[in-house]
């Protein structure tokens, strides 16, 4: 419960900072093609690498890694049947597979994995429209929402319970001892 | 700025350090990995002493590499000084391994260990993995079934019998009731006959014919008119006589045919008398032992245990080479996570290859280089892991020599051409002089017989084509002594069996296990099945004889009334019916010919008669004289 309103505040703290939409938006972009792929391949260490290299916001690139892990475990069978589709039953691409398989140190990607390949494909196309829509929502949220939910009843009872109080201390504690 | 070069820098640096990190540590984590994947394998402890790979040197030094022994765990089964490979750097790139040589250098059996070769106890899997394929499991399940089934219970339980009247009356004997029934069928056939003889005319009636016929030649008148009346006479009983013969005739035929019958049926009974005894006779004998396939008994259990161990190496062997999917163009492996799908096209390479290697290893005594008292040679073709995409088979030929061992040579040559959709192997093996205690015989608890001593020369050839198998071993054991000492020595065979065997030193033993289709059979063939059945027939025949006489008397007193009645009946038939019918024929033959010359003489006399009678009645003329 604890992690779960951390989480929480974590990402309201987050949209309603002065940090750009856009770089929150990367992060996510990025954060769901690392979530949504095995976390072991190759390409997810290219991404760190680039989410380190551009101004990419580091806590939504985790926070979306970390809820679309969830997702993309919960739909492995689906990828790999999707990846299965691709590599094997659309021919006119398989000449492109072949050359993605064995050129010089891109077998280490293991693109001819059946989950790896459907996964890392909708996280592809998806991404473009992930990082543009999410970088429209935190717009349409800072402008229209941010001040009616900080006054919600919602925001306020939940501010009221011995729980969040436990968690301003913590907090409290970790700025005291700069953590 | 979009790029933030205070991180960016610090990650490059952290992952550089975590790359060579790995590298450092490559080392010991591949000698973890081949220790614990060869410990798989020989389910005993593997230790490397060192191991280093060099991608400068493009090569990988394994130095003294032990596998512990199975049944010492303080001593290895072999242990190689240094293993070496020499690899090319470019293919790695692509994650591929092409070995260009490997080669090892020196070898040693039975060496001492400093720690204990024990692995920890394995959880115990609760089911074993198909070897070939359930029909196949089914196969091998129905033929340890019958393996179980070998009566060598009766090796210990056979008794030769003291009483020969218990076993034939112990016996249904089907010539008791054939005799029986030759005699009610004789008696049916008997009074059938009683009948027709009863229709036919009396001999009284003949006698009356014949004495008319004499009668007619009596005081034979001049008259010829009354002489042709007594010539009538004679025809009517002529007549007569040859209509009788006409039935008599008609009836030997088919006393003939009846008597056949009899007969027949009198053999019937016969046949199964001999039958009878026959059966009786295997009651009393060896063949209810089974000893004409003593030798499935004897190698068949424990042989068709170790050939199913191999079985399942050679399934395993199968699985990771022979693996393809039923799309022709890509190979598909299951993963932890997903599938690989591996296409076969040309650009594409398997990713381990070692084309060839040829090399020898010598054997050290006692690990000391001047004493070599082994040699070992190996060649290696072809050996890859997608032979689909290599497209060329591979083979592997190995052969030993040794010098003052158990084993004078061994050689191995093994074929897999798996670069089609039927896959092909085969794997020819020799040894010469194996000791032939080694070898797995008997059966465990039930009959433990063993080898103590001797030598095996041993043949081996195992093909596949497909799910089709055929496997023949050929043994020559020599000058070997049997072990009976954990044999029970229960009942009267096997103390016979312990004097036979002894006398048994060479022998040869053929083993064959064929997979056709769903079929699974083991064929075991071996000239020590002759040489113990002779032995024992020797040793036990004498015994028998004299039962046998006693029972065949015995059998021959059970059976003899009714031998007696139905061998009567058939004489009877014979004598009565036969001969009355054929006196019947015979007599009317001769009255035939009596009243036929009786007819004969009464037409002359009448012609004479009438003769006279003319020349009386002519006027006496006087004729001119020339």
């Amino acid at each position: 419960m604890f992690v779960v309103i951390k989480t929480v505040h974590s990402i309201l703290k987050l949209l309603n900072s002065e940090t750009s939409p856009w770089q929150i938006a990367a992060g996510v972009a990025f954060g769901f093609i690392v979530g949504l792929t095995p976390l072991t391949s190759l390409h997810n260490l290219i991404l760190f690498l680039l989410v380190c290299l551009l101004r990419v916001n580091f806590s939504a690139f985790f926070i979306s890694m970390a809820v679309f892990k969830i997702v993309g475990w919960l739909l492995d069978p689906v990828w790999d049947s999707f990846g299965y589709w691709l590599l094997v039953d659309l021919k006119p691409a398989r000449s492109f597979w072949i050359e993605m398989t064995t050129g010089p140190l891109l077998p280490f990607f293991r693109f001819n994995n059946t989950v790896v390949m459907g996964s890392l494909s909708v996280a592809l196309i998806l991404f473009v429209p992930l990082f543009i829509g999410a970088a429209l929502g935190i717009r349409v949220y800072r402008y229209r929402y941010r001040d009616r939910i900080r006054d919600s009843k919602l925001v306020k009872v939940l501010q009221a319970t011995p729980l969040w109080g436990m968690y301003q201390k913590y907090e409290a504690a970790k700025a005291r001892f700069g953590l | 700025m979009i790029i933030r070069l205070k991180v960016f820098i610090p990650v490059v640096l952290l992952l550089s350090l975590i790359t060579l990190f790995i590298l450092y540590r490559m080392d010991a984590w591949l000698k973890e990995n081949l220790e614990s994947s060869i410990s798989l394998i020989t389910k005993t402890k593997t230790d490397i002493t060192s191991l280093k790979l060099s991608l400068v040197n493009s090569s990988l030094t394994i130095r003294k590499l032990e596998v512990a022994s199975k049944s010492d765990e303080f001593k290895n089964s072999i242990e190689f000084e240094d293993i070496i490979f020499d690899f090319q750097t470019l293919p790695l790139l692509r994650k591929r391994v092409v070995v260009d040589n490997f080669s090892i250098k020196g070898v040693q059996w039975g060496t001492a260990r400093k720690t204990s070769g024990k692995l920890p106890p394995e959880p115990i899997k609760k089911s074993e993995p198909s070897w070939i394929s359930d029909l196949t499991d089914e196969a091998m399940d129905s033929l340890k079934k019958e393996m179980e089934e070998v009566p060598v219970g009766k090796l210990f339980e056979f008794r030769i019998p003291e009483n020969p009247r218990e076993i034939v009356e112990s016996l249904q004997l089907k010539s008791l009731e054939a005799y029986k029934n030759t005699v009610i069928q004789g008696q049916n056939i008997r009074s059938g006959w009683d009948a027709r003889l009863k229709d036919m005319r009396g001999m009284s009636e003949f006698e009356t014919q014949i004495n008319l016929v004499r009668n007619a030649l009596q005081n034979v008148p001049s008259n010829p008119g009354e002489i042709v009346n007594r010539v009538k006479t004679v025809q009517t009983a002529m007549d007569f006589f040859q209509s009788e013969k006409k039935k008599a005739e008609a009836m030997v035929g088919d006393a003939k045919s009846d008597l056949q019958r009899i007969q027949t049926v009198v053999d019937g009974a016969n046949e199964a008398l001999q039958s009878d005894w026959q059966r009786l006779s295997e009651m009393v004998s060896l063949d209810q032992l089974n000893m004409n396939n003593f030798s499935r008994l004897l190698f068949g259990p424990e042989w068709i245990n170790r050939a199913e161990n191999i079985l399942k190496y050679h399934k395993l062997l199968r699985q990771m080479m022979a693996k393809s999917s039923s799309k022709d163009d890509v190979q598909i492996r299951p993963r932890a996570k997903g599938r690989d799908i591996i296409f076969i096209a040309e650009k594409v390479q398997p990713s381990f290859v070692l084309a060839k290697s040829e090399f020898s290893v010598k054997g050290l005594e006692g690990g000391n280089r001047k004493n070599v008292n082994q040699y070992f040679e190996l060649k290696v073709q072809d050996l890859n892991s997608s032979p689909k995409l290599y497209g060329k088979p591979t083979t592997v030929d190995f052969k030993a020599q040794f010098k003052e061992e158990k084993i004078a040579e061994a050689y191995l040559n093994m074929f897999w051409d798996y670069t089609k959709d039927i896959p092909k192997d085969s794997y020819k093996a020799g040894a010469e002089r194996l000791n032939a205690a080694d070898w797995p015989m008997g059966i465990p608890r039930l009959f433990p017989l063993k080898i103590s001593k001797g030598f095996a020369d041993t043949r081996s050839e195992l093909e596949f084509t497909g799910e089709e198998m055929k496997w023949v071993n050929r043994i020559d054991f020599k000058a070997v002594d049997w072990d009976f000492s954990e044999v029970p020595n229960q009942g009267i065979i096997i103390p016979l069996l312990k004097d036979v065997f002894a006398k048994v030193k060479d022998f040869q033993l053929t083993l064959q296990l064929k997979r056709t289709g769903e079929r699974l059979s083991l064929g075991i063939e071996s000239d020590l099945d002759k040489l113990i059945q002779a032995g024992l027939s020797a040793a036990i025949e004498k015994r028998f004889h004299e039962f046998k006489d006693r029972m065949r008397k015995d059998l021959d007193a059970r059976v003899s009334i009714a031998k007696k009645q139905a061998m009567a009946q058939l004489s009877a038939f014979q004598s009565e019916v036969e001969n009355s019918v054929s006196d019947y024929v015979a007599k009317s033959t001769n009255y035939i010919q009596e009243a036929n010359s009786a007819k004969e003489s009464l037409e002359r006399k009448a012609k004479e008669g009438v003769t006279s009678e003319v020349k009386k009645s002519l006027p006496k003329i006087k004729l001119p004289k020339f």
